[in-house]
């Protein structure tokens, strides 16, 4: 007998569900509690559970996986890359083909596997949305509206996500490009470890700005080698996020960049950072993948070195700071990357 | 009508595809995309202008005639009666879709069961051509059908099987139409060029084995709608289909990886229907299919036509080696001769998602667990086409689909050594571009039988390792991998069928004497990234359409 002629279908419920305790998931949290939806929230640390129950009104935190997943119209993940793997399995049995899976992470997995890969590879689910963006969470605070970028394959996610947002003040863009909105996001916080960097060694605002560039034009030849489009790059969820934001992802990186600077191991800050530095795995995986196709990234080239090897950060960026930058077209051909288009005749 | 298709079926999908085709374009046109009018007045603009230019037309003074009339007809009429004209166009193309049925042979092919080459000879049968050949080529020998067999006839009997195979040459349908009948299974019914009908040797069973009529000179956006419709219906019907998702043969001779989504869309199209009408073995299985010839009956002309006109196919080639009778008789008893294989790979099935499918018919998640495909395409508690949506499922498909004919390809000894060959060629001449080294105004002509061996030995380990890792197939002289037996094999070859060699061996030197069929052959290799370590960059673009520079 084939399952699909045997089951029920059973209907989808109107509830969201959050995965993670950490401060994006909260925020998510907040901002959806004030919408129709039932919201069920999940972390996987009792402590995180607990905590959430506390600082959240108006959602029901739940003890199980499961029962907070199970036929929700929304499951928003919040957790860290190096979580993702993790929750992604478990969501695998648990998510039906109509839910929608929407995730902030901003890291990448082992080989520079970008998220929805990760999802795709432990779980059926296709209907995949990315958040990106500034978010600039503390703007709520202040009573102002927040900016979010959605990126769906799917017209009908993006749509959904604009539907479910309604009535909070959170304004919803959409993108199809889910490959290009993640990458941005793995490169802000890349580049948030370099301008760190540069702040802690007081090389000034100049320096801040090229390196920023810098970023973005390295952004841009992974996103043509992974498949993205490069106008993503210059959009909400490039531009718009390279700008340093008062926000704890930003200040955890550039913290850590601080300590660097000062000489501390890497392991200890790591140990130290409260939550996690997506930032410097990222370098470490971009770096590797740069080798592997002979990519031009010097920037996190840079990062790597100073990250892994030992290399004084002031000799590092100063490097960098040296080179000729490259954006757009030029960079892409010194990576091989633009297709020549001649054609045979030619 | 077509063959395999119970009379009563016949005429219901034709009464089918019409009232679909009008309530879809009234849909359209409720949604502000073109009104009746203007899907007429396309119809007329297309048909006219095809009918112009295609003056050996039988039909073309009746088409011309109904047309006018149409015309004539449209003029200040409602709503209703520009329904009806669009309802008439819609069946008018239906009709020569489905072609023409006869019974009394489908009978007699059925009945005897004899193998279709066989039939196929005998069809020509021509005595002159039989005294010619006094043995006829056992096709059962040169024919290796082996993959997911067992699978494949499993999932025939759970739902509609789809098959889509690689498409090198016109001989393909036949070897496939062969081997479905040694696996016993009844004909797939597939659409064909509406020239292969009129060919002297395939003609025949296009009419009476299973093939309906794609008339690829028809640019009327109608007549593409009515033939996917004709298509998502004899699926609904539980007819078991092939589709060439390349579109076309490989001009290049590559592995094609642009994939016609369109007609790949009518699986989930025709799913989705059955989940609406709560159709039992609703289920839609697409399986891979490859075709690995180490010679190929149109390799010249195929080749001509990419360098011609790269990027843009011809799509219509009427004069091709194919309709030859001679021709292909003669390349069918040399390849025999040499005892050489034709593979015929099946793969692994998906669902119209591009989801794994197991034996029992579920489709698997990544972690292959079954699970229900259902809900990817439930909203609101119903079943619903999302044209943008069903889209992006089926390019997932498309994307699965070429991953599979890359790990299901057999490569042969004139594979690699064209591959090889034009390896050397390259390095030798690394300042040419490819059509220069292709327009043989290379620097450095022949290379020497060592360095070919040292090519081929280097490609045959790289190739074992991708085997070994599940992502080629070998033919079995590459499988042994001597490089002296894979030169020999592949030069053997060469030898026997291309009026001017690829490849000719003159002492311990080798020239390639025909460059366009050396790259053809070489480009059966495209894809794998093999050209790494040799530190060539592919020959041809990622969609294997045109040369890279």
């Amino acid at each position: 007998m084939i399952l699909t002629d045997a089951e029920e279908l059973t209907p989808l419920d109107d509830a969201v569900a959050i995965i993670g305790g950490g401060s994006f998931a909260r925020a998510v949290g907040r901002v959806l509690s004030h919408t129709p939806a039932d919201v069920r929230m999940w972390a996987r640390r009792k402590a995180a559970r607990t905590h959430l129950k506390k600082s959240i009104q108006n959602v029901t935190v739940v003890d199980d996986l499961e029962e907070a997943v199970h036929r929700a119209r929304l499951v928003v993940i919040g957790v860290s890359a190096a979580g993702l793997n993790d929750v992604a399995s478990q969501l695998g049995p648990i998510l039906k083909g109509d839910q929608v899976l929407l995730h902030g992470v901003r890291g990448v997995g082992e080989d520079f596997v970008l998220p929805h890969d990760v999802i795709c590879r432990h779980t059926a689910a296709r209907k995949i949305a990315v958040l990106g963006g500034p978010l600039y969470f503390d703007e709520l605070k202040h009573g102002r509206p927040l900016v979010a970028l959605v990126a769906s394959k799917f017209r009908s996610v993006v749509d959904e996500i604009k539907a479910l947002t309604q009535g909070t003040p959170v304004k919803v863009h959409g993108s199809h490009d889910v490959t290009g909105v993640e990458l941005a996001g793995v490169m802000s916080n890349i580049t948030h470890l370099a301008t760190g960097l540069s702040n802690a060694l007081k090389f000034g605002e100049t320096a801040r700005g090229v390196l920023a560039t810098h970023g973005l034009s390295e952004a841009q030849i992974l996103g043509v080698h992974l498949g993205a489009q490069l106008s993503t790059f210059s959009g909400l969820a490039g531009i718009a996020d390279l700008i340093p934001r008062p926000i704890k992802a930003t200040a955890r990186h550039h913290h850590l960049a601080k300590g660097l600077v000062d000489n501390v191991e890497l392991d200890k800050l790591l140990d130290k950072a409260d939550g996690s530095v997506e930032g410097v795995n990222s370098v470490r995986e971009a770096a590797e993948l740069a080798r592997k196709h002979k990519l031009t990234l010097p920037l996190i080239n840079a990062l790597d070195e100073v990250l892994f090897h030992g290399r004084p950060p002031a000799e590092a960026i100063e490097e960098v700071l040296q080179l000729d930058l490259m954006l757009g077209q030029e960079a892409l051909r010194s990576s091989q990357l633009l297709p020549s288009g001649v054609s045979a005749r030619g | 009508m077509v063959a395999g298709m119970r009379q009563e079926d016949q005429a219901r999908i034709l009464t089918e595809v019409q009232s679909r085709i009008l309530q879809s374009v009234c849909a359209g046109a409720d949604r502000g995309g073109p009104q009746l009018d203007e899907v007429l007045a396309d119809s007329i603009f297309h048909e006219k202008r095809r009918l112009k230019e295609q003056k050996d037309s039988r039909s073309r003074r009746d088409e011309l005639e109904f047309y006018y009339a149409v015309q004539k007809k449209m003029q200040r009429a409602s709503d209703k009666v520009h329904g009806d004209l669009v309802g008439k166009i819609a069946r008018r193309y239906g009709r020569e879709i489905a072609g023409n049925f006869n019974e009394r042979i489908y009978q007699t092919v059925t009945k005897t069961g004899a193998p279709a080459m066989g039939l196929l000879l005998n069809a020509v049968s021509p005595k002159r051509l039989l005294r010619r050949f006094p043995e006829l080529p056992t096709v059962d020998d040169a024919v290796v059908i082996q993959g997911e067999i067992e699978q494949l006839r499993r999932l025939h009997e759970k739902g509609t099987v789809i098959l889509v195979p690689t498409h090198v040459s016109n001989l393909d349908s036949i070897i496939i139409g062969f081997a479905l009948y040694k696996l016993g299974l009844p004909p797939f019914i597939y659409g064909a060029g509406l020239n292969l009908f009129d060919n002297p040797l395939v003609g025949f069973f296009m009419h009476n084995l299973g093939a309906y009529t794609v008339d690829r000179r028809k640019t009327d956006p109608l007549y593409k709608r009515v033939l996917k419709e004709y298509a998502t219906l004899t699926l609904e019907h539980d007819y078991d289909n092939i589709f060439f998702p390349g579109g076309t043969r490989s001009r290049s001779g590559a592995i094609e990886t642009r994939l016609k989504l369109g007609l790949l869309g009518t699986g989930m199209k025709a799913y989705i229907n059955n989940l609406r009408r709560k159709k039992p073995g609703s289920n839609i299985y697409i399986v891979p299919a490859t075709l690995s010839f180490q010679l190929v009956l149109e390799a010249e002309t195929l080749i001509d036509d990419f360098l011609k006109d790269v990027g843009k196919a011809r799509y219509i080639i009427t004069d091709d080696e194919f309709s030859k009778p001679t021709r292909v008789l003669d390349f069918m008893q040399q390849v025999f001769s040499l005892d050489s294989k034709i593979y015929f790979t099946i793969g692994r099935a998906y669902d119209p998602f591009g989801n794994d499918v197991d034996d029992e018919g579920n489709s698997l998640d990544p972690q292959g667990r079954p699970f229900d495909i259902r809900y990817n395409v439930l909203k609101n508690g119903e079943f619903v086409h999302d044209s943008q949506r069903d889209a992006e499922y089926t390019r997932h498909l498309g994307t699965r689909l070429s991953e599979a004919y890359l790990k299901d390809n057999v490569v042969q000894a004139t594979h690699v050594t064209a591959h090889a060959m034009f390896n050397e060629l390259r390095k030798q001449n690394p300042k040419a571009d490819l059509m220069r080294l292709l327009r043989s105004g290379s620097h450095s002509e022949d290379v020497d039988m060592r360095t070919l061996y040292k090519e081929v030995d280097r490609l045959v380990k790289e190739l074992k390792g991708l085997h070994d890792r599940g992502g080629i197939r070998l033919g079995p002289v590459v499988q042994r991998g001597l490089a002296d037996e894979v030169v020999q094999d592949g030069l053997q070859h060469f030898d026997i069928y291309h009026a001017e060699k690829a490849l000719t061996r003159r002492g311990d030197r080798v020239f390639p004497t025909d460059r366009a069929l050396l790259f053809y052959y070489s480009n059966r290799l495209e894809g794998y990234r093999m050209h790494r370590e040799a530190s060539l960059l592919p020959a041809l673009t990622e969609d294997h359409r045109a040369l890279r520079a």
